[in-house]
């Protein structure tokens, strides 16, 4: 997961895409994933446990979950993962692109 | 000195059969602490035996054999069967029946103890426990004891909890159905107590409408809410300062 996440980040760093977290942990848990992992993305803290109340408004029930919206906010794709993440992306940007 | 000798006698015999006393008719009354001593003996088993079978990475199969063999099941479901029929209508009956049917669902004392449930206790409360699980088992006893308690038991928190048990299976299956029956639960037995006693039937029926109805606002193609919070160092910020940008929200868990 870190890894793919990372390389995506990576890739898309000129262009306007961001990837953004919610995070379950208790805060030293989850500051401690950034520093070992390398994580150079931005995370919500969602109170330190599941079901938190991000996690309760958005429905999120199983982690990860993941939620992929356009630039005009509209929830495009869930839980895609892995090149699936990464297609689903690159399609948004190219659609923004194209409708400019 | 010479006086207070037998005296000293007479009290430690007193004294013994007052500590005697008390010790079988605990024994002898109290079902409940038999069902308890019986299941922390099967805890402390069970843990064991979790932390041997843990610590085993990639057994050769004699081994995972072996390990098998260890497990407290097989001795102990007997016991859980034997206290539920011995305890006849006591409610630490119905508690030692159900956790034999827990630990041996598919079983031949798991079954046993359904037949059981099926014909002696088939009207109390405590099958609001079982109700919501019964239907996973397929087997004929348990089939049968689903059916007679729907059918006769009359405790309003086990007739909840089987109209809760089948709403929740509806809902992928039957949205409009289970949304049918979450409104009756709140109707009819919103004052119920849920399974594990924490709260009622009718708070559990709410959260269930409102998560389904949440659901469906999160489909593909509409406009996901906003979210204001701060950052893991505590910065504030809000999703809607990426307007304009393609972004992926991932809810994770370093676990």
């Amino acid at each position: 997961m870190y890894p793919h996440e990372r390389s995506l980040v990576q890739r898309m760093k000129d262009k306007p895409f961001a990837l953004i977290g919610v995070n379950s942990d208790p805060k030293d848990k989850a500051l401690g994933a950034v520093k070992r992992e390398n994580l150079t993305w931005r995370s919500f803290w969602d109170g330190g446990s599941p079901g938190g109340p991000i996690a309760k408004a958005w429905n999120v029930r199983g982690w990860p979950t993941i939620y992929v919206l356009d630039a005009k906010g509209v929830v495009r794709y869930k839980n895609v993962r892995g090149e699936a993440m990464d297609r689903a992306v690159e399609a948004l940007l190219k659609e923004m692109a194209e409708t400019k | 000195m010479r006086t207070l000798k037998p005296v000293r006698i007479a009290c430690t015999a007193v004294l013994a059969a007052a500590l005697a006393a008390p010790f079988v008719l605990l024994a002898a009354d109290a079902p409940a602490e038999q069902f308890a001593t019986l299941k922390k003996e099967y805890d402390t088993a069970y843990a064991a035996y979790l932390t041997e079978a843990r610590a085993a990475k990639n057994p050769t199969p004699e081994q995972r054999a072996a390990l098998t063999a260890k497990s407290p099941l097989p001795k102990y479901s007997p016991k859980f069967l034997e206290l539920g029929e011995k305890l006849g209508k006591d409610p630490a009956a119905v508690d030692a029946l159900i956790f034999t049917m827990r630990i041996d669902g598919r079983g031949a004392n798991g079954q046993k103890a359904m037949e059981r449930l099926e014909r002696d206790h088939y009207n109390s409360p405590q099958m609001s426990q079982i109700v919501g699980m019964l239907r996973s088992f397929r087997t004929p006893a348990a089939d049968k004891l689903l059916a007679t308690i729907t059918e006769k038991n009359t405790d309003p928190g086990v007739q909840g909890g089987l109209l809760m048990s089948k709403a929740t299976a509806a809902k992928t299956t039957n949205p409009a159905e289970a949304e049918k029956l979450f409104n009756q639960i709140i109707e009819k037995f919103a004052s119920a107590k849920s399974a594990t006693g924490t709260t009622t039937l009718g708070e559990l029926a709410k959260s269930e409408l409102a998560a389904m109805k949440n659901a469906t606002n999160f489909d593909i193609g509409k406009v996901a809410p906003d979210i204001e919070g701060e950052d893991l160092s505590g910065v504030k910020f809000k999703l809607s300062d990426y307007r304009g940008k393609v972004v992926v929200i991932d809810f994770w868990g370093d676990w």
